[in-house]
């Protein structure tokens, strides 16, 4: 009897089709999350076209393509480490998990660094927010979408440096070989399905006004 | 439990990917120094939609999953596209409303 299949299971490869199945579905959920705060960003953006585009100017371009080349390079290191972990070498993967999990980490004080200059320039509505001109009501709007859609992606990157930590340290203690690392390959799902969400925030938030 | 040694992707593969996600990321960038214009928003998000593609087919391993995840995968990105064009499709074919005073 093998250790790690579930006694409602026939077999072990029916018992990763069903977690991959299972995982998949929660991706799909994740991308309706975020795909209904896309699409709001849309219709506001096309209501309001001048406000978004100054408000996207107010954003820090290098800070942000910095950010996404930092997400994209975690993405494939990570991809990486489920290789390493397939060819039982479980040194290496946990050592690709730690740096996926460190450039997370980075990525989120990349972040945190804009918002405290967003802070001091007064762009984070009701909190301190202090435009003037014609299109200031409309930029706030861009600002609270901002802010809802960065947020709550920081919050997923949170948890997926979290689940990658957990992860090396399972890896490391040697829960994971050839024969059985479905968990290290769902975490894997997760961090690349807030790769792609980034992916499709980058263009919206900080391309959206910077063209000359 | 996995059955080793089968379906693992080249080393060379997944450094081509993060390469092309890069020189796409600095494509997309680039079009700061373009004029205004709202070609750049069909071409940013083209590019944004081909490096998700790279994403899902390469670090997801869609390439190699069974055809029950690829339904599955494509079904959850087409869901909030139709939302995207639906709403859009209202807001573009709607006359604008007067304020009541």
């Amino acid at each position: 009897m093998n250790a790690h299949l579930a006694e409602h299971f026939d077999d072990p490869p029916q018992q990763k089709e069903a977690a991959m199945l299972g995982m998949w579905a929660f991706i799909a959920t994740e991308v309706l999350f975020f795909g209904v705060l896309l699409a709001a960003y849309i219709v506001c953006r096309w209501r309001f076209p001048a406000g978004f585009a100054d408000g996207s100017r107010h954003t820090d371009l290098l800070l942000g393509s910095i950010e996404t080349a930092v997400l994209l390079a975690s993405g494939c290191i990570m991809a990486v480490g489920l290789r390493e972990i397939q060819l039982a070498k479980q040194r290496s993967a946990c050592l690709a998990i730690v740096i996926t999990a460190a450039l997370g980490v980075a990525f989120l004080v990349l972040h945190g660094m804009e918002y405290v200059d967003e802070y001091h320039e007064g762009l984070i509505p009701t909190v301190r927010y202090l435009q003037n001109g014609t299109d200031a009501d409309s930029m706030e709007v861009f600002f609270c979408l901002y802010y809802v859609i960065t947020g709550l992606h920081s919050l997923h990157v949170l948890i997926g440096v979290v689940l990658l930590l957990v992860i090396a340290e399972r890896t490391r203690r040697g829960h994971f070989s050839p024969h059985y690392y479905t968990p290290l390959e769902i975490a894997g799902l997760y961090w690349s399905l807030v790769d792609i969400v980034w992916i499709f925030v980058y263009p919206g938030i900080y391309l959206a006004g910077h063209s000359a | 439990m996995n059955k080793p040694e089968q379906g693992i992707p080249s080393l060379a593969s997944h450094l081509l990917a993060m390469g092309a996600l890069w020189l796409l990321l600095l494509m997309s960038a680039a079009t700061q120094w373009m004029p205004h214009s709202g070609w750049i928003t069909v071409i940013t998000t083209s590019i944004a939609v081909a490096q998700a593609c790279i994403v899902l087919v390469v670090f997801m391993r869609l390439k190699s999953s069974s055809n029950l995840l690829r339904f599955v995968a494509i079904f959850s990105f087409c869901w909030p596209l139709l939302l995207v064009v639906f709403s859009l499709g209202d807001y573009m074919t709607r006359s604008p409303l007067r304020w009541p005073w």
